[in-house]
């Protein structure tokens, strides 16, 4: 295995081997020399677009052109409309959601919904489903099962492939997999999973008394409790104990500047784009405008990283971000999108 | 009888070319946005470095000396990214580098939500070839909920005099408590929505004391000052709300529709801005366009208001691309921070072809990607008006 951050290369042994990597499945099979037919999966390309604010309180499903089902859909903060399902032969580690695509769905929506038209996009979102293998059906009509394959018969004692499956499931799927491995590992031992809160669901934790005792936002405090339950209380300490850590650094989300020392520190995030995984920073209508220099300051003060690898940093989730947006930018947009770039060439002093 | 001109649009370029259309002996309107209409008031259009500041001609140094605070010589200005830049002039509130005398730190003080001065005093220090000390870094917010506000809101509390030496008392401590020669003062966006803000409190602390380059708006409240300040100082009267129609006539008179009232004049000077500036629209706009929703390389442009004359608009790197359908998708265009600037930005009104009473400066003029660029094309085309 080689570590992303460090570039080291090491080995690793285990009786067992579960891979668990999605669409990445048959790849990563055949690392071990299994024939990638024998963890075989038909990568589907789904898509999300992404709206400022919740332009409903509910979902609402609408058919799309060829029949099938699309939704409008609140989420966190935004809305989101979604989704598509095509087969997928590309590069899986570049997956991006295309201005076709985004009509398509618009197209679907604005049939029960045409304000969709005039709502402003913010953002996509692109991923590729790691649908169990069938050669026929359409990619709508596939099963959504999830499947434990054990590649004893491939001859390699001890690795199984996890396949299928979707977020909706996936509890139930590890909790499969797990009692498969307990079956050897631990005879006898019942499976507890259904009785241990996920980390953080320990308690209800009211926000608008975290929010007083941070003195920040009860809106900033609720988001907080939203995103990471009773360990929002292990953030409230950074926030009161070190200078400032309560200022609010992405204020779209709103994301504050402990919540990001406490990922870094704990969640091992690495750089802004895992900060923003974690908490949603730089993800809301500004674009990253606002925060995407001063988390990477932060970051780089975490992991003691030097000025220019920061700015590197900030770069690179900037313009990133700004690609995901390309695809949905309407006329008004691209407005904006300039503005922006004409800010950070500002900021950096890039402009040619 | 003198002509009478009416220039559309208060940014640096509209300005420009009211003042100097005034200078020579026009009689001079001027029609102003509704607030935050000018590209300047987020700050965004700043002196970029260009390095071809070739002096400033005899009618653009006059104009120019009606603005408060701004000067233009060639300067190294900190941002908030932690590095530095250079520029063909500056508001004269963000901190120069190169003004500041050779010997002595630099002094970052403050704290906000996008500047930590402890940070950023280490990152200029590698960065750049100056040596930078954070002081006390809560210095800037006097009461506690000022923790809260942005750095326009603060920056506002600083106009008043009786605050401003309250800063002067606190960084004068933090300084003397300091072992380091200090040669200036850096602090964020804070230093007053009006021009002048940053000279007084460097006459108080006898140092010279500036703002970084950020992303906060107090720049453009500047600049919006400034520019009703000078627009007082010239006698230039000001119409207020969008233009709705430019209608050209056979005598040669331009009839420019407003909300409440109609102007008719001799010249009109378009200065709206380009794509950012809100002064040429896409078409088909968003709402209009049934099902094509993204942009493409199909998108044309149209004047945000209504003529009865067509005025004919060039955009390189979009509108030029043949193709089929919906044309070339927006996510092949290049959006980079290391590339030139995005085709987005360079549609404007093309000059030759543009029907006899109107001209156009700026950014609607395809030129005026950077304040300089801005108030020249304002300047020539503000001169041009009288011919």
């Amino acid at each position: 295995m080689r570590e992303a951050e460090t570039n080291a290369r090491r080995r690793y042994r285990a009786r067992y081997v579960v891979n668990a990597t999605g669409a990445w499945g048959p790849l990563t099979a055949a690392f071990g020399g299994i024939h990638s037919k024998a963890a075989r999966i038909r990568p589907g390309k789904g898509i999300h677009v992404v709206y400022d604010r919740r332009l409903s309180n509910y979902a609402i499903v609408a058919d799309s052109i060829d029949g099938r089902r699309v939704f409008l859909e609140p989420w966190q903060n935004v809305s989101i409309i979604g989704t598509t399902d095509d087969d997928y032969f590309g590069n899986l580690d570049d997956v991006t959601a295309t201005s076709e695509e985004v009509r398509y769905l618009v197209q679907g929506i604005a049939r029960v919904f045409p304000s969709i038209r005039t709502a402003r996009a913010i953002g996509t979102y692109a991923g590729v489903r790691p649908t169990i293998y069938d050669y026929g059906p359409d990619e709508d009509s596939l099963s959504r099962e999830h499947l434990i394959v054990d590649h004893a018969v491939d001859g390699a004692e001890g690795v199984f492939s996890m396949l299928g499956g979707k977020l909706a499931s996936y509890r139930l799927f590890s909790q499969e997999m797990s009692d498969r491995l307990a079956r050897d590992l631990c005879p006898g031992v019942a499976c507890t999973t259904h009785e241990i809160p996920l980390p953080g669901g320990e308690k209800i934790i009211d926000p608008f008394r975290l929010a007083g005792e941070i003195e920040t936002t009860p809106i900033a405090a609720r988001r907080l409790v939203f995103r990471h339950g009773t360990r929002a209380n292990d953030i409230g300490v950074i926030a009161r104990e070190e200078s400032f850590a309560n200022t609010i650094v992405c204020p779209c989300e709103p994301v504050t500047e402990a919540e990001i020392r406490y990922v870094v520190r704990n969640e091992g995030a690495t750089s802004v784009a895992d900060v923003s995984r974690r908490t949603r920073l730089g993800l809301g209508a500004c674009g990253g405008m606002r925060c995407t220099v001063r988390c990477a300051q932060i970051v780089a003060e975490e992991r003691e990283l030097s000025p220019r690898e920061s700015i590197a940093q900030a770069k690179e989730f900037f313009e990133q971000q700004a690609r995901t947006r390309l695809p949905v930018i309407g006329t008004v947009q691209a407005r904006q999108e300039v503005l922006h770039f004409e800010q950070m060439h500002s900021l950096f002093g890039t402009r040619t | 009888m003198s002509a009478t001109v009416l220039v559309i649009g208060g940014g640096i370029a509209g300005f420009a070319a009211a003042a100097t259309a005034k200078e020579a002996g026009a009689d001079v309107s001027i029609a102003l946005g509704r607030a935050g209409a000018t590209f300047l008031s987020p700050g965004v259009l700043d002196f970029a470095q260009r390095g071809d500041a070739s002096p400033l001609t005899q009618i653009e140094k006059s104009v120019f000396s009606l603005l408060d605070g701004y000067v233009i010589e060639p300067t190294e200005l900190l941002t908030i990214a932690g590095t530095s830049r250079t520029a063909d002039g500056r508001d004269e509130t963000l901190l120069s580098v190169s003004a500041l005398q050779e010997d002595g730190a630099v002094a970052v003080i403050g704290r906000t939500a996008s500047f930590d001065s402890r940070y950023l005093a280490k990152a200029f220090s590698a960065t750049t070839k100056r040596s930078f000390v954070a002081l006390a870094c809560d210095a800037i917010q006097r009461y506690a909920d000022e923790r809260h506000w942005n750095d326009a809101e603060l920056a506002s509390r600083f106009d008043e005099e009786e605050r401003l030496a309250w800063l002067a008392r606190i960084l004068g401590e933090g300084i003397q408590r300091s072992t380091t020669k200090i040669a200036g003062v850096l602090l964020p966006n804070i230093l007053g929505t009006k021009p002048g803000v940053a000279a007084r409190l460097s006459a108080m602390m006898k140092l010279p004391c500036g703002e970084v380059v950020g992303t906060s708006n107090t720049p453009g409240f500047r600049f919006l000052e400034a520019r009703d300040r000078a627009l007082a100082r010239a006698a230039i009267p000001v119409r207020r709300g969008d233009v709705e129609g430019i209608d050209f006539s056979s005598s040669g008179r331009v009839r420019v529709t407003f909300a409440d009232h109609v102007a008719d004049v001799s010249r009109v000077v378009v200065a709206t801005g380009g794509i950012v500036g809100d002064g040429l629209r896409y078409v088909p706009s968003e709402i209009e366009s049934a099902g094509a929703l993204p942009l493409s390389s199909r998108a044309t442009f149209e004047p945000s208001f209504r003529t009865n004359a067509p005025l004919p608009i060039i955009a390189p790197g979009i509108a030029d691309r043949p193709s089929s359908l919906f044309g070339e998708p927006a996510e092949t265009f290049r959006l980079s921070l290391t590339a030139k600037p995005s085709p987005f930005l360079r549609a404007g009104f093309d000059r030759r072809a543009l029907p006899r009473g109107i001209l156009v400066a700026g950014a609607a003029a395809g030129e005026g990607t950077t304040w300089l660029e801005a108030f020249r094309s304002g300047c020539a085309q503000g001169s041009n008006a009288l011919i």
